[in-house]
């Protein structure tokens, strides 16, 4: 065991002498290890089978040390798998490094690592952070399944923009919880709306469609609805078709577009009461391209419709 | 013709053999719409998956026990009569395997620590077993180690097979993250899960590819590594990471 540890230490210790490596096109961090790193790379997988008090010790050498910055990321990935308060220690301190590469795996990591305090301490380096730093830290909260932190910046977000990313990334995690909270408050954005139609949450996108809200987001919502795969919602389309009239009826036949619901077109066009509609749904039904359009075109055709349906010019 | 129940069970690595394995893999990797089922199977599972946690109810248990007694009965009669012939061998044993594979899909569902085995009716929700490895865990390998093929192999895929493979290694991927969490191994569900934006980034074409996949390729060994540390801590009790 003395032996094989000890071998693993000089493996990495070695970067001393050949990460003198001439200048590459790309930054370590953006490529593929060449063939030394790879040697290092296999000594740190070599650690997983050491005990924390021994592995520990070797990769702060290598944190370091002379090793390249892809070495160092991989260290800093091990380093995750340590529960230690010093191992977090390492971590929180190389997510306030100003080595951009070394700073994102480190948060990165503090995500895979999972421990509440340091995840909650990201929230000082997500708020003194860029835009990169920023986006880092919601996929390091994702990683951890840590919904608080990412709905807080939500719903503290200084943009429109900002509450978009972590709404995207809460309906990324299945926050519907958060997600919904977020949508009780006035003037919903609409990041959220898609948010909900990726996590199929009919229920709110249908609250905000049938609410009195700002007209062109009760529009999207019926829009968004149109995304959710399944019975329920192509239901509610159809309903939201037949309770209403002008761009909420509109909004509710593009949703049924973008479900592909022909079957639900048809029985709308079955049961229109005029030309106009007839003519409409008709259209709808011809940029379906199913069978359903057949039929319906077929029959418009063939029988003197009570409901009038127009000849086509030139048939 | 490959049933969901067969893609089910490539999913779990449970009860199929290598041959049959392999069959599916290539089937994937060549068939597009084989890979959409299997991308709804799996969206569905994630659906499922997502219901909160609710204690099976003993009616439940018992009707379990009795399907696996019955399999269990069926493939001991097939054993009798069966002749050497693989695939005759294979229809015979179908029925165990359909309903252990219901078992491991409800008890993936329904438990924080699913098992093949369907546990025997109790008062109290079965909990984590440090004994022999779960479906779960020796799936989680099987996982693993897959994934790093798959990777490989993604160099020598065309522009399509790839896409495909990436979608299949996100989607697998994604539902390994759900068991984790729900086997009480968080720490490997971050894991799993902190391998999503680096496949969403491969699957994108955006970063050097071959960065990301020797940094997947090194994660993924290193867990492999961790996992096997774990079994030889349960054998001899020592301390690993």
């Amino acid at each position: 065991m003395r032996f094989r540890i000890t071998m693993l230490a000089a493996l990495l210790m070695a970067g001393a002498t050949y990460a003198q490596v001439p200048k590459e096109s790309k930054p370590a961090a953006e490529r593929a290890p060449n063939a030394d790193e790879e040697l290092a790379l296999a000594a740190l997988e070599g650690l997983m089978a050491q005990s924390p008090e021994r592995a520990l010790p070797i990769i702060k050498k290598v944190l370091a040390g002379s090793q390249t910055t892809v070495v160092k990321q991989r260290a800093l990935f091990v380093l995750s798998q340590i529960d230690s308060p010093e191992a977090r220690e390492i971590l929180v301190q190389t997510a306030r490094s100003t080595d951009a590469a070394m700073r994102g795996e480190a948060i990165r990591s503090i995500g895979i690592g999972g421990d509440p305090k340091t995840l909650a301490g990201l929230l000082a380096i997500y708020n003194a952070g860029g835009a990169d730093v920023k986006e880092e830290v919601l996929q390091a909260w994702m990683i951890a399944g840590h919904k608080e932190s990412v709905y807080q910046v939500a719903l503290n977000a200084k943009s429109e923009e900002e509450a978009t990313k972590a709404i995207q990334m809460l309906a990324v995690m299945g926050a519907t919880d958060e997600l919904r909270k977020l949508g009780d408050r006035p003037n919903a954005s609409k990041g959220l709306l898609y948010a909900y139609a990726m996590n199929e949450d009919l229920a709110s996108l249908r609250k905000i469609a049938e609410g009195g809200g700002e007209l062109s987001v009760r529009i999207e919502a019926i829009q968004k609805i149109g995304m959710i795969d399944n019975d329920a919602a192509r239901v509610a389309l159809r309903e939201i078709y037949s309770r209403n009239d002008g761009e909420i009826r509109d909004a509710a036949l593009q949703g049924m577009l973008m479900a592909n619901d022909e079957q639900g077109v048809l029985a709308l066009y079955r049961a229109a009461k005029t030309t106009e509609e007839k003519r409409a749904l008709l259209r709808m039904l011809s940029m379906m391209d199913g069978d359903a359009a057949l039929q319906a075109i077929d029959a418009a055709l063939e029988t003197k419709s009570p409901a009038g349906v127009p000849p086509v010019p030139g048939k | 013709m490959i049933t969901d129940d067969e893609l089910l069970l490539y999913y779990y690595r449970d009860g199929l053999d290598a041959a049959e394995r392999a069959r599916i893999g290539t089937a994937l990797s060549e068939q597009s719409e084989l890979a959409q089922r299997l991308q709804t199977l799996v969206s569905r599972l994630d659906a499922a998956a997502a219901m909160p946690e609710v204690p099976v109810p003993e009616l439940t248990q018992r009707r379990w026990q009795v399907a696996l007694e019955r399999a269990a009965s069926n493939d001991d009669v097939a054993s009798a009569t069966r002749t050497p012939r693989a695939g005759r061998r294979w229809s015979l044993r179908w029925p165990a395997m359909a309903a252990a594979a219901a078992a491991v899909v409800a008890a993936l569902i329904l438990y924080p620590h699913p098992t093949v085995e369907v546990p025997a009716p109790t008062d109290t929700p079965p909990i984590a077993d440090t004994g022999d490895a779960s479906a779960y865990e020796r799936g989680l390998k099987v996982h693993l180690a897959s994934t790093e093929q798959q990777l490989a192999a993604l160099d020598s895929a065309t522009p399509e097979q790839r896409a495909r493979l990436i979608e299949t290694i996100i989607a697998q991927n994604r539902i390994y993250a759900l068991a984790a969490e729900r086997a009480g191994e968080p720490q490997l569900a971050r894991v799993l899960r902190a391998f999503s934006p680096i496949l969403e980034d491969l699957g994108q074409g955006r970063g050097d590819s071959s960065a990301s996949i020797a940094q997947l390729n090194f994660e993924l060994r290193v867990m492999q590594g961790r996992l096997s540390a774990v079994d030889a801590s349960s054998n001899t009790h020592s301390t690993t990471l």
